[in-house]
């Protein structure tokens, strides 16, 4: 019985980490359609469009090689493997044993890893001016991510982030580690720069000199396009999913227990939502960083981070 | 309240005010480090209040409340006010990079720690744990005081100095007599409002307020 819970449970998972990060792309989006008095595409245009793209053929440059043909589905692969790690509407997971998060963060960085080389590997001059940027902004972002998941950790005892997340919903609000202020900026930050949004880059330019992640997917065209659209919105996804749950960790529904379960769902939509909204208010009402600005936003991250590693290396948790 | 709630309230409350501080330091807008100093002033209201409520103290919440209305509203507006009135240029000139300037913020938050631990230690209190971090916040204000060019911000840079050393002392001693709060507050509004008076003759005869070039009057 309890292993078809889990069973159950697991599908749930999967079928939110794979699904629900296109709805919440579409609410980033409607938002910013609101914002500027326009209607908006349906909530669900990017599963549409995904599935127009699975149907179409693709045309692969002559000068590619097998690289650009593994990219889509490497980093496809690596986001969805995160995405099994990292909790939703319940804080055991799949992958629970595994999800330690120097892991997570290997993860993510070799599905970046996988599309900067398919970007260099057409020799595109567009593609490869976009993989050096999205390296420039990685190499920024990475020591803040990592320096503020180890404090998560320090605080919560664990490295595993669903322990975590379990560790961190036990508690009362009042209860949680001063140094939650200092994280979740540093982690936030990090979240919209490694998604390529506002301030960072503009998802919605094309052949433009400054993007940086749209450009990498340039040559990319039917499937390999789709794969590679869906692994970012599995990122956006995951990466929501880990801030709302680190940090705001309201009605997570216990494991094997059934009637918790709809209120887990429900609340883990809503928070995501919330999430995606903001996400969307804070594009429209920003404008685009210069791109050698972009260092001060990603200093401000790692120095919010040091602050929460001077702060618990010295009186503790 | 109990004990526990309290001190991780104070402390959560006096590291937003530490992080505050470091965005001024992020900040090249200056619209948005006089809106970022406002948040300052209601985060120590808060703090004010909080303990207020904790030990019971009524004139801790005058206290609370003059804070919110000086250091949230009247010096902000003041401020917005000032930068209107000379046509300032938004962006708030510093003679460091930003990425060097949280570096130096970090570092300054460190030597914050190593002074503060003796001192920590020492401490009666429960919440002694946010003496580093508002000794923190007042040499960032220092740093900003030296670092800046333009006479605006270097004010901006005393005021969140103030302001460490105000939740220096509130956490510390649990509220000074009424008496002295109101001396210190009203030497705030007289340092803001002869600053600002000085910003607007400043503006007004030379055209800018940087600094730097004042020397270049001599000769």
């Amino acid at each position: 019985m309890t292993f078809a819970l889990d069973i159950g449970f697991a599908a749930i998972h999967l079928a939110l980490v794979l699904f629900w990060p296109l709805v919440l792309v579409g609410i980033v989006r409607r938002v910013k359609a609101r914002l500027a008095c326009r209607r908006g595409l349906p909530l669900l245009q990017e599963l549409t469009d995904l599935l127009k793209l699975f149907r179409k053929g693709e045309v692969i440059p002559d000068t590619a090689t097998w690289v650009f043909r593994l990219a889509p589905w490497g980093t496809w692969a690596a986001s969805a493997l995160v995405a099994l790690m990292v909790p939703t509407f319940s804080w055991s997971v799949p992958l629970g044993a595994q999800a330690d998060f120097i892991l997570v963060i290997y993860l993510l960085g070799s599905s970046r890893f996988l599309r900067n080389l398919a970007a260099l590997d057409t020799a595109t001059a567009f593609a490869g001016l976009a993989a050096s940027r999205e390296s420039f902004v990685a190499a920024l972002s990475e020591p803040a991510m990592v320096l503020s998941l180890w404090c998560a950790g320090w605080v919560a005892g664990t490295s595993r982030i669903p322990e975590m997340v379990w560790r961190f919903s036990e508690k009362a609000a009042a209860e949680l580690s001063p140094v939650h202020p200092l994280i979740l900026v540093a982690l936030v930050i990090v979240a919209i720069a490694e998604n390529a949004r506002v301030p960072f880059d503009d998802p919605t330019t094309h052949l433009e000199l400054t993007m940086i992640h749209e450009a990498a997917l340039l040559e990319y065209s039917g499937p390999g396009l789709a794969l590679m659209q869906w692994g970012a919105g599995l990122h956006l996804g995951l990466s929501l999913a880990l801030i709302a749950n680190l940090f705001f960790p309201i009605g997570l529904a216990a494991p094997a227990e059934l009637g918790t379960v709809p209120l887990g769902l429900f609340s883990f939509m809503a928070r995501t939502s919330v999430l995606a909204a903001l996400l969307g208010v804070l594009e429209s009402t920003m404008a685009r960083l210069r791109f050698f600005r972009i260092t001060d936003w990603l200093a401000l991250s790692g120095a919010a981070a040091v602050l929460a590693v001077i702060r618990l290396v010295t009186v503790g948790r | 309240m109990d004990t526990h709630t309290f001190s991780r309230l104070v402390e959560l409350t006096s590291y937003s005010v530490l992080l505050v501080a470091v965005a001024v330091v992020a900040q090249r807008n200056l619209a948005t480090s006089i809106r970022l100093l406002r948040l300052e002033g209601f985060l120590l209201a808060m703090v004010s209040a909080v303990i207020g409520l904790y030990t019971g103290e009524s004139h801790l919440f005058w206290v609370a409340a003059i804070t919110f209305v000086i250091k949230g509203l009247a010096i902000p507006s003041f401020f917005f006010h000032v930068m209107h009135r000379i046509g300032l240029p938004h962006d708030a000139e510093r003679s460091l990079t930003v990425p060097l300037g949280l570096m130096l913020a970090s570092g300054l938050t460190l030597v914050a720690y190593h002074v503060g631990r003796p001192l920590a230690l020492a401490s009666p209190w429960i919440t002694r744990d946010v003496l580093a971090s508002s000794l923190g916040t007042a040499f960032i204000g220092l740093s900003l005081m030296i670092v800046c060019r333009k006479a605006l911000t270097q004010m901006l840079g005393f005021l969140l100095m103030e302001d460490g050393i105000f939740l220096f002392g509130i956490t510390e001693t649990y509220g000074m007599p009424l008496l002295v709060e109101l001396g210190i507050f009203f030497d705030l509004i007289v340092a803001a409002g002869v600053t600002g008076i000085l910003l607007l003759r400043m503006g007004g005869d030379f055209g800018h307020v940087d600094v730097d070039r004042l020397s270049d009057l001599r000769g």
